[in-house]
């Protein structure tokens, strides 16, 4: 529906290789403060465009100097600002600027304040948490180490689980949320955008990018898309993902949803554009392709053979999670020449009393499995456990005593059910859960064709589906040859130079990082 | 995206040289790796693994044609600059082509119908078989050229890659000597085999339709190239690899691919896989009905001078299933048409009619709008 | 664009119905269930006397093979298999009567083995090739026998240890104790430049042994001769067909025998024509180790190695000279690939000769024979075991 143009339009690379410029972040800012506030203030303010939670409060010193405070909410401590540096300069009696160096050292009661003298200086403090002050007259500022970073109440994320990799993970409020982003990124160019959807539910919604990173057709239609929102209220960000997808009859996952700060972190930087909701720990990323589906955060923090490998395990297991049950209908009920005799001998031994056709079977012991499964998950979390342990071993058990089903199909079943946990996103696992069965119909009805149409037909649908104009299959199709060392294997860090496609800054680090021992150095 | 009425351009995808390639070379061999060399090597017995090499130059010049005609008329396809170069009898023409392509698109889905009924699915019915093809495909159409295109891509690298695996595995069968003497007969009768690979090599004329969408216009025609000399080297690598295992039997199968594949034994345990291999070679076949049918929707809605021409997909398909079934008689009609008469009606199609347009809009110095064409 | 929403959702609703309906449908046309198919291991045919064809089938039961091999081979043993046959004008007849007799589905996806009968063999084995080629789900790769009575006495000798009778078979090719003839290389034979085939004999020693019994030979589809043990395993020799096997000699002058193993062989045949002569060179070269050594002769000298070698050459010219005199004359049918050898090295002549050569070139052709067999190692040791010091001939 929506065509943005030059929106896939390669960036030109030609100079890959020898010496790519990676901009900075923002222009040169090793620039020395004005003695005039409001040109200080006006700086700052155009660094933090777009930042909702960059705070300018000003206010005057002893009723006669100006000055301001620049701090981000939830990052700086408001009570030690308050009590410590508001109510002291207010109460101050200064007449003159001159004065102020004096009286900060002398009688500011703040343990670490640190005069700055240019504007690089205080973006850095300001982005890292610390309130800066300015004084009109007075050509620095004053670095207050008043930072207070929150830690109650954030835990691991529960459905992402790593064992290398931070533990963080985002909490239920947003403005949590974007200060451990911030803590992540300590850039001015992280620009946090607010927004209230909801009549009544007024929800928070933020959008987060970096500015220069990010790929601004997808920015401006993120913000289009959400701007369009009308509805009562929005309680979970499921409510907006639903609303702002490009095919809301895909089973398919096309927005991103995840609870991990670093993966919204490394989202961010690859030029795709966060979506925080107040009240969900659940936050969005677009634009989303499906081999990032079968990517774990964990990926990038290990070895990267180790990573590649248990990537090519993952797509596998993924394989075998959407088709083994449909397979094993297709090759036992209609090729059975293609089973290894002695292999097939067993299979017919183990069906000889089995009054149910294989596909009905197969699908019985699907169902009884996802019952198995939604039960585990609804359950107190103490019971799930027992009830999962116990249906598997009596209820499988207990089906081949009966002759209700064969023993392979209990196998394949259970197997098909580990494969389907080792999919990293749980998204996808639901997607996966109920596209088996039509595939199952299909192969038990028209054999091994059955099964390769419908598996055609499934990666029709996912050829036409973008995610905010991106195309989903990409980089494997189109063919994104830079792309795939992320897709295919995760190539080590000193590879991964570029980002995406999507972005319209290519470079993402200098080349030729490669470590190797200095000469000499074989001590 | 602004539309342009009838004769604008209808598809809004752009695909890349190597996309379009890929395509094509999947057209050209998705039948043929099947077959091959089941009809050559009746007539050029163990030599007809040089047939394919012979065919090539149909392939070449169709591509040529194709090609010249988009660089005379960038952005349109054959059924749009027919009739600008002829009038009213290129507006016939532009017809004939439709017609072509909707017979040529049954022809492949009547082989593929024919192999699942023939080996795998005796009891199914055809239209089944046929109808659940054509249906896949017409969402792929309905998608559009890009979804065909990569549906194409995800789908068939892996099954080339896995065939040429399989090809690998496939050398313990191997019996080199079934090679000698090369040429016993002279060239004859390898051109004599050549008719029927020549036939789908005419088919790199598609190109005609796929051209004025290709993002990168000037790597197209080498990539054209490449995928020719492709198919060429993969035919030979399969015409091959059926004399060093079947031998004298190349001729007797008609499916001497799935004969051939289905000798691997591996650890004694991996035998037998032709069903898998069937199922490798849905998608790649998937492929070949997809851009044919795409061809067919495209060209009937550009001749109509429609707006779009994806609502037409659906109907398309079910016309496709109908024009199968009464397509041929029998697999032997089909197989003696392809390995006869075929080549005539093929050849006047991609490559005399194509030179002819050519040569016709060369002397009348008819071209194209270049802003028509600079949308890409 | 809402009009458009609907008219999704009303066709996914479709499709929906559509998939949902397929299995419920008459669908499911191909599907069968592994308790509605009957798994037939080994197909026999042959003629009766009043020239009908005789399909025998060989089916496992599955039910007892898995028992059995989950008790331990405690269950009593005896056949898990069946046996049918029935008769018929043509091989399809016969086999849907065969049919008529089952309640399951004959399914032949897993025939690993076809045996023939003596009188269809010397009838014509083509019609039986042309049945097996033509039906889609058969293994070419199942393995020929001939028999010389019924092949459904074969097919009821159930060696003890094994389930059916198939497994022996199958197994002793597997050992490569014969020509291993597949369903495609016997077709790809039959339609050769020689036009001949040979297809290994399979006898009934009792009731629970099975032996092979050397080879059968085929000029055309027909069988024309039987070759016995030695000369079959001369003819393995000669197609380069090699398998591990043992090799007798006795060196001149001594009592014992020596047996050597082969480890590698390797057969070149050098067909040449001067002027009206036609002769071909078989060279033979072969590499083996000494498995046994019944002389006193220390095979700790070159010397002696070198005579155990050159006795042994003997012995394998002997052997092969038996052989291809046996083909060349009683059978007169190539199956030793020398009219491949012809064809390829003098294409034009090949032409001239092609349609006499089984009758008259091939029975008249010169064979040399040149044998090189070269002793690699003596075994673990290099003396006679067990001989005294004294005994021992070092020289």
């Amino acid at each position: 529906m929506f065509w943005f143009k030059g929106f896939r339009k390669r960036k030109k690379r030609k100079n890959r290789g020898s010496d790519p410029v990676i901009p900075s972040t923002g222009e040169d800012l090793r620039v020395a403060l004005h003695p005039e506030l409001e040109k200080n203030r006006r700086v700052m303010k155009d660094l933090f465009e777009r930042c909702y939670d960059v705070t300018f409060r000003p206010f005057r010193i002893g009723k006669e100097i100006k000055a301001e405070i620049v701090y981000i909410d939830n990052m700086a401590d408001i009570e030690e600002l308050n009590n410590h540096a508001l109510a002291p300069l207010m109460k101050a009696s200064l007449t003159r600027p001159e004065e102020i160096e004096g009286f900060l050292h002398e009688e500011l009661p703040v343990v670490s304040a640190k005069p700055v003298q240019t504007f690089d200086e205080c973006v850095k403090h300001v982005a890292a948490g610390d309130p800066v002050l300015f004084i009109d007259g007075w050509d620095r500022a004053l670095n207050l180490g008043l930072r207070k970073w929150e830690k109650r109440g954030v835990s691991e994320p529960e459905s992402e689980p790593v064992i290398r990799g931070s533990k963080e993970g985002f909490i239920e409020s947003a403005l949590s949320n974007t200060s451990l982003l911030r803590r992540r990124i300590q850039s001015p160019q992280l620009k946090l955008e607010e927004m209230r959807l909801g009549r009544y539910t007024q929800t928070r919604v933020i959008v987060a990018y970096i500015e220069g990173v990010v790929n601004e057709g997808v920015r401006d239609e993120v913000k289009r898309r959400l701007e369009r929102i009308d509805i009562d209220g929005i309680l979970e960000s499921g409510y907006i993902e639903e609303l702002i997808e490009d095919n809301p009859f895909s089973p398919f996952p096309q927005i991103n949803v995840t609870e991990r700060v670093d993966v919204v972190a490394a989202d961010l930087l690859s030029g795709r554009v966060a979506i925080f909701t107040d009240g969900s720990p659940g936050v969005m990323t677009v634009p989303l392709s499906f081999p990032t589906l079968l990517q774990a955060a964990e990926d990038y923090y290990v070895r990267f053979t180790y990573a590649t490998s248990i990537r090519w395990l993952r797509y596998l297991l993924f394989f075998f999670s959407l088709t083994a049950p449909s397979f094993y209908v297709a090759t036992i009920t209609f090729h059975p020449e293609a089973v290894p005799t002695e292999q097939l001998f067993n299979f017919a031994a183990a069906r000889e009393k089995i009054p149910l056709p294989t596909v009905i079977e197969a699908l019985l012991m699907e169902i009884a499995f996802e019952a198995l499964r939604e039960a585990g998950l609804r359950l107190p979390k103490i019971v799930g456990p027992a009830v999962s342990i116990v249906g598997a071993l009596i209820i499988g058990e207990a089906a081949v005593t009966a002759g209700l089903v064969s023993a392979p199909v209990v196998i394949v079943v259970a197997f098909t059910g580990i494969a389907s946990f080792s999919v990293p996103r749980y998204a996808l696992g639901f997607s996966m859960r109920v596209l088996r069965f039509p595939l199952l119909i299909l192969a038990g009805s028209l054999g091994m064709v059955g099964f390769s149409l419908g598996l055609i037909a499934l990666v029709v649908h996912l050829a036409t589906l973008r995610s905010f104009g991106e195309p989903y299959l990409s980089p494997l199709a189109p063919f994104r040859l830079n792309e795939l060392k992320d897709a295919l294997w995760r190539a080590p860090r000193w590879k991964m130079d570029q980002r995406p496609t999507l972005s319209p800054n290519a470079y993402r680090q200098s080349p030729n990082q490669k470590p190797r021992p200095e000469q000499g150095g074989e001590r | 995206m602004k539309m342009k009425g009838g004769t604008g351009m209808i598809e809004r995808g752009r695909i890349s040289a190597g996309q379009m390639a890929l395509i094509l070379y999947t057209g050209c061999v998705g039948v043929k790796i099947l077959t091959a060399p089941h009809l050559a090597a009746m007539w050029a017995g163990r030599d007809m693994w040089l047939s394919p090499l012979a065919g090539i130059v149909s392939g070449l010049v169709a591509f040529y044609a194709a090609y010249k005609l988009h660089r005379r008329f960038p952005g349109e396809t054959i059924i749009q600059y027919s009739p600008r170069i002829l009038g009213w009898f290129g507006k016939g023409i532009a017809l004939l082509y439709w017609i072509v392509y909707i017979h040529a698109c049954s022809f492949v889905i009547r082989y593929y119908a024919d192999l699942v009924n023939g080996v795998f699915l005796p009891e199914t019915p055809p239209t089944v078989v046929m109808g659940g093809m054509a249906l896949v495909c017409a969402a792929a159409v309905r998608g559009g050229l890009e979804t065909i295109v990569r549906s194409a891509q995800f789908l068939t690298l892996p099954a080339f890659a896995v065939l040429a695996i399989l090809t690998v595995l496939s050398s313990t069968e191997w019996e080199v000597d079934n090679l000698f003497p090369i040429l016993e007969h002279g060239i004859g009768p390898v051109v004599r085999g050549a008719v029927n690979p020549s036939i789908w090599y005419s088919e790199y004329f598609l190109a005609a339709f796929l051209l004025p969408y290709v993002k990168e216009q000037d790597k197209a025609g080498r990539w054209g190239a490449v995928a020719i000399v492709g198919s060429m080297l993969t035919l030979t690598v399969f015409d091959l690899i059926a004399v060093f295992v079947l031998g004298n039997q190349s001729a007797t199968f008609l499916y001497p691919l799935f004969e051939t594949f289905r000798l691997i034994s591996l650890a004694g345990f991996f035998e037998h896989i032709d069903a898998f291999l069937l199922a490798m070679w849905l998608t790649i076949i998937f492929a070949k009905i997809c851009l044919f049918q795409y061809v067919a929707v495209l060209g009937s809605a550009q001749w109509l001078g429609l707006s779009d021409y994806k609502p037409l997909s659906l109907p398309i398909a079910f016309i496709l299933v109908a024009v199968s079934i009464w397509t041929a008689p029998s697999l032997s009609f089909l197989n003696r048409f392809l390995d006869g008469e075929g080549v005539f009606y093929s050849h006047l199609v991609h490559v005399v009619i194509p030179l002819g347009l050519l040569a016709v809009a060369w002397i009348r110095k008819v071209k194209g709008t270049r802003e028509e064409g600079s949308a890409s | 664009m809402r009009a458009g929403h609907l008219k999704g959702a009303g066709k996914r609703a479709l499709c929906l119905l559509l998939m949902v309906s397929l299995p419920i449908l008459p669908g499911c046309w191909d599907r069968k269930e592994l308790n509605e198919i009957a798994l037939i291991r080994a197909l026999g045919i042959d003629r009766t006397e009043d020239g009908d064809f005789e399909v025998t089938i060989l089916q496992a039961i599955p039910m007892r093979v898995s028992e059995g091999g989950g008790s331990g081979g405690g269950g009593g043993g005896g056949p898990q298999q069946m046996v049918l046959s029935a008769r018929g004008v043509t091989i399809p007849e016969a086999k849907s009567k065969l049919q008529e007799k089952m309640g399951r589905r004959i399914f032949t996806g897993h025939q690993e083995v076809i045996v023939l009968g003596k009188r269809l063999a010397q009838t014509g084995i083509r019609e039986a090739l042309d049945f097996i080629a033509r039906q889609p789900q058969v293994r070419m790769d199942s393995f020929l026998f001939m028999s010389e009575g019924s092949p459904k006495e074969i097919f009821e000798t159930v060696a003890p240890g094994e389930t059916t009778a198939t497994e022996t078979l199958y197994k002793m090719v597997k050992l490569e104790r014969a020509v291993d003839m597949t369903v495609m290389r016997a077709l790809k034979e039959v339609s050769d430049d020689a036009e001949a085939a040979v297809i290994p004999m399979v006898m009934k020693v009792n009731d629970t042994t099975l032996k092979l019994d050397g080879a059968a030979v085929f000029r055309g589809d027909k069988m024309v001769d039987h070759l016995d043990r030695d000369a079959a395993e001369g003819l393995l020799w000669i197609r380069n067909e090699f398998t591990s096997r043992t090799i007798n000699t006795r060196p001149p002058g001594e009592k014992g025998y020596v047996s050597l193993v082969v480890t590698r062989s390797e057969t070149e045949l050098i067909p040449k024509i001067e002027g009206k002569k036609r002769r071909i060179l078989l060279k033979v070269t072969s590499e083996d180790d000494v498995h046994y050594n019944g002389t006193r002769l220390s095979l700790y000298h070159p010397s002696n190695v070198d005579r155990i070698a050159r006795a042994t050459e003997r012995t394998l010219r002997d052997r092969l000279r038996r052989t291809v005199k046996e083909v060349q004359k009683k059978a007169r049918a190539d199956v030793l690939g020398f009219a491949r050898a012809f064809h390829r090295e003098y294409p034009e002549e090949w032409a001239k000769m092609k349609d006499r050569w089984n009758e008259q070139v091939f029975p008249r052709l010169d064979v040399d024979i040149q044998v090189r067999v070269h002793i690699r190692r003596p075994g673990t040791t290099d003396r006679p075991a067990g001989q005294p010091e004294g005994k021992v001939k070092e020289r």
